[in-house]
């Protein structure tokens, strides 16, 4: 799921409940605006992403540039380093796109 | 099963003597082995006096150098004591000699005191070893005859080597081999024991010379001795929270003096002796203790307290140096946020020797003779069920009501909509409201804004009681089904604020909703500013960031009222986000028609949560939404940009190009409008299935009624018109001109929306410009 920094939704992928990227895409631009927070009081720079662990799955939660957010849910917490590669190598990618 | 730490200490401690003489014995028979004889000697002085005269010189230099602090007394003590038991072993080595050399004991004697140097060079070395180990037995016996105020230190060096309490008393020797009673306190177990004889003979007269300040009372828990006991201990009278007290008073008759003096159980009151020392807690070392490193409380102490003042204070410093401290006693002041611990609890806990003061005169220089202890140390060593509150639940089965802000907890973890529930299903006609809502709203009418109660308070109770969107929204249906009946929320009454208004039902009907709004929106919306105000034919009901200038959101809400429900839109508006640069406002409709209707106004500054928040105010009207305006469309306004007459124009292949881009509008078509001077431009896109020109009016109008609008320059508005969107955008060209951008679509993905549109306005500007 990609959404805007304001929490908009730009793209969704996967089998999703209605709405749900939706709601996920506007909780996470609120998250992410936290999250910037901390790190700026903290003196640690920008938001490069965070890692939110469920019950049932693992969201993973990246700065697509300084416009967009990239959400990632995964059942599988075994694939979580795959993820994490692939986002790292695709976030560039996403960056131009945008 | 291991033996007590005591005993065990004072088997060490019987062991070390035993082997300083053994040491002795032993050196003095391998002397003998390697053909020491004694032989009989003639008394002559050239050889007694030396004999004599040595010993106590060398004791005394002994003494110099070892008594700290040094002191006359305990000087003379401790020379005398090595010179005694110098005499002791020349007295047990002529025995010794008599035995293995056959020679008469007086003989031997004089060969033990001065035959030999080698003999009398191990008599000097093995005394003082000696005296080391039986100095606190010594100078715990001899403390009375050094005087009151000197006790302290000469005790002190009765312990010199010892540096609290627990190994303090596990220095004591065996109360078996040496008798209890006569044990001085600074050694001897106190805990296990209750009833205690005194434990060493006092002087016949121990006065404090006139002028010195009196020991302090007796404590009131602990019966002062009787008249006529030399030493006695406090009665076993427990009481609770309260340690056994140990009382020490000094003979009050000169004729009594023994050891065994009879302890006292008489409880009756009498005046502490000015020379008593200070009173002291008998602690019992089992008990659960509270540890506290010095450190913490060192600053509280006076330096002058210390032998050899900040130096002294800087040894006791030192890391893992800690005070212990009886959990119990501080357990009764743990409520008062304190922990304070009397100075005599652990003043045994300090080595004497570096004492240059008495315990009582310490505790005059405490504050209340005590020590406050760190809670951030005390609380963690305190288990949680000693902490948890044991007051009893208060019965309130009698009370009917309870006033603000008396409610108790129970009461206000009830959710905000049962009181509408229980209205509902005890007073089924609609207009029937209880006497106190009816008071409440009136109330609320009269009310200026100032009577606002605390936001918080609304915040914490809403929030307990409304934990998810979901449950809340379901709340807010059955709430609304009832709300004709529904008694305001109390919680809710004085959350908003109500600008002066009639009293009447409709306007009642559109509070109710307001504040059933405001109510929802509150948990999820932490830190917007709720309020309420008419104007421009609607209740709004507003919730604005702190940081934003309430009035300009009002005041700019009012502008766009009116184009909600314009006809020229395909459907009536479900909601408008206006961005402006220091703020975004949300205006959501709400409200049943019979109410005349209501707008939700919400502003923030950031907008990270823009999305959040027009779905969390969607959600909050999106029952009242349903009934909002269906069938009562506006016409337009009062067409003040009449005479702007837009006409279509050839749409160039560049922008036709652009429509192509715009792939999260679905199809569209553009269109270009401007009017006869050339100041205004629309460029549309648009469905096919929508007449492009009422629109481009629609956009035209809007824009002039956001001029000049009071929360700065509007640069985009948003309109969510069911499934569609209408985005418009304006921007400025060089010249003065400005161009319109409206894009209409049923749109899925927002945020592609407005990228593509962003980057529409840009080319477009480019395209403009050029």
């Amino acid at each position: 799921m990609l959404s805007d920094r304001e929490g908009f939704l730009i793209e969704t992928a996967g089998d999703l409940a209605p709405d749900a990227d939706e709601v996920a895409g506007a909780l996470a631009s609120c998250l992410a605006e936290a999250s910037q927070g901390i790190g700026r009081e903290l003196g640690q720079g920008q938001l490069v992403g965070t890692i939110l662990e469920y019950e049932a799955g693992t969201v993973l939660l990246h700065s697509v540039g300084s416009t967009a957010l990239l959400a990632v849910l995964v059942d599988d917490p075994g694939a979580l380093g795959k993820v994490r590669y692939y986002v790292r190598k695709t976030v560039p990618e996403l960056v131009r796109a945008l | 099963m291991p033996l007590p730490r005591a005993v065990r200490a004072r088997l060490v401690w019987a062991l070390e003597l035993s082997l300083g003489l053994e040491l002795y014995a032993c050196a003095v028979l391998a002397l003998h082995a390697r053909g020491l004889r004694a032989t009989p000697l003639e008394a002559s002085l050239a050889l007694v006096l030396p004999a004599l005269v040595i010993p106590p010189v060398f004791y005394l230099l002994v003494g110099l150098v070892s008594i700290r602090p040094l002191a006359l007394a305990p000087m003379i003590v401790s020379v005398a004591t090595m010179c005694a038991l110098h005499a002791m072993l020349v007295l047990a080595t002529g025995a010794l000699f008599m035995v293995t050399d056959l020679l008469g004991y007086g003989g031997a004697v004089a060969f033990a005191l001065w035959g030999s140097p080698t003999v009398t060079l191990l008599q000097l070395t093995a005394a003082p070893l000696v005296f080391a180990r039986l100095r606190p037995l010594v100078f715990a016996w001899l403390r009375p005859l050094m005087g009151a105020s000197r006790a302290p230190r000469a005790g002190a060096r009765a312990v010199a080597t010892q540096r609290s309490v627990p190994e303090t008393l596990s220095a004591a020797p065996s109360p078996a081999a040496a008798g209890a009673a006569t044990l001085p306190p600074m050694i001897r177990p106190l805990a296990p024991v209750v009833n205690r004889t005194a434990p060493m003979a006092r002087p016949p007269v121990v006065v404090r010379p006139a002028g010195k300040p009196a020991a302090p009372a007796a404590r009131p828990t602990t019966p002062p001795p009787a008249p006529g006991a030399v030493q006695s201990v406090a009665p076993p009278t427990p009481v609770a929270g309260q340690p056994l007290l140990k009382t020490w008073t000094p003979p009050p008759a000169p004729p009594v003096v023994s050891t065994a003096a009879t302890p006292s159980s008489s409880a009756a009151p009498v005046e502490p002796k000015p020379s008593a020392p200070p009173s002291k807690r008998a602690i019992d070392w089992t008990e659960p203790m509270v540890r506290i490193p010095f450190v913490r409380i060192a600053d509280q102490l006076p330096v002058e307290m210390f032998a050899r003042g900040r130096e002294g204070l800087k040894d006791t410093l030192r890391p893992g140096v800690s005070l212990l401290v009886p959990r119990k006693l501080l357990l009764p002041h743990l409520a008062e946020g304190l922990a304070p611990v009397k100075w005599d609890v652990v003043a045994d806990q300090f080595p004497l020797d570096e004492l240059a003061l008495s315990h009582e005169e310490i505790a005059e220089r405490l504050p209340d003779g005590s020590l406050l202890l760190p809670l951030d140390e005390v609380v963690p060593q305190i288990p949680p069920e000693l902490l948890a509150l044991s007051t009893p639940p208060a019965d309130v089965r009698q009370l009917e009501e309870f006033p603000a802000p008396f409610q108790p907890q129970a009461a206000t973890a009830e959710p905000v909509v049962g009181p509408a529930r229980r209205a509902a299903e005890s007073a089924p006609e609609i207009d029937a409201q209880p006497e106190d809502t009816v008071a409440r709203a009136d109330a609320a009418d009269e009310s200026p804004k100032s009577v606002a109660a605390p936001e918080p308070e609304v915040d914490e109770e809403v929030a307990t009681e409304e934990p998810d969107v979901g449950e809340t929204l379901a709340v807010d249906e059955d709430a609304d089904r009832s709300r004709a009946t529904q008694p305001e929320p109390p919680v809710l009454a004085g959350a908003v604020r109500v600008t002066p208004s009639p009293a009447s039902a409709i306007e009642r009907d559109k509070r109710e909703h307001a504040q059933r709004i405001a109510a929802l929106l509150t948990p999820l919306l932490n830190g917007l500013e709720i309020g309420q105000h008419d104007g421009a034919g609607t209740t709004l009901v507003t919730a604005v960031a702190p940081t934003l200038s309430e009035e300009a959101v009002v005041q700019t809400a009012a502008r766009i009222v009116p184009f909600l429900t314009d006809a020229r839109l395909p459907e009536p508006v479900t909601q408008a986000t206006l961005t402006a640069a220091g703020a975004t406002v949300v205006l959501t409709p709400f409200g049943s028609p019979a109410g005349g209707g209501a707008l939700l106004a919400t502003a923030i500054a950031s907008r990270a949560s823009l999305a959040w928040l027009e779905r969390v105010s969607r959600m909050a009207a999106r029952e009242a939404q349903s009934e909002t305006g269906r069938g009562r469309r506006s016409g337009p306004e009062a067409d003040s940009n009449a005479d702007i007459e837009l006409r279509t124009t050839a749409v160039p292949t560049a922008v036709r190009e652009l429509a192509g881009a715009l792939t999260a509008f679905g199809p569209v078509a553009p269109t270009l409008l401007r009017d006869r001077a050339g100041l205004l431009s629309a460029c549309l896109f648009l469905p096919s299935s929508l007449d492009a020109l009422p629109l481009a009016q629609f956009a035209r109008d809007l824009y002039g009624a956001l001029g000049g609008a009071e929360i700065g320059r509007v640069a985009s508005v948003i309109l969510k018109l069911g499934a569609r969107r209408v985005i418009l955008r304006s921007m400025d060209g060089e010249s003065g001109n400005v161009t319109m951008l409206v894009g209409v679509g049923r749109i899925d993905r927002p945020g592609l929306a407005r990228i593509e549109l962003d980057r529409a306005a840009t080319r477009l500007a480019a395209l403009v410009g050029s």
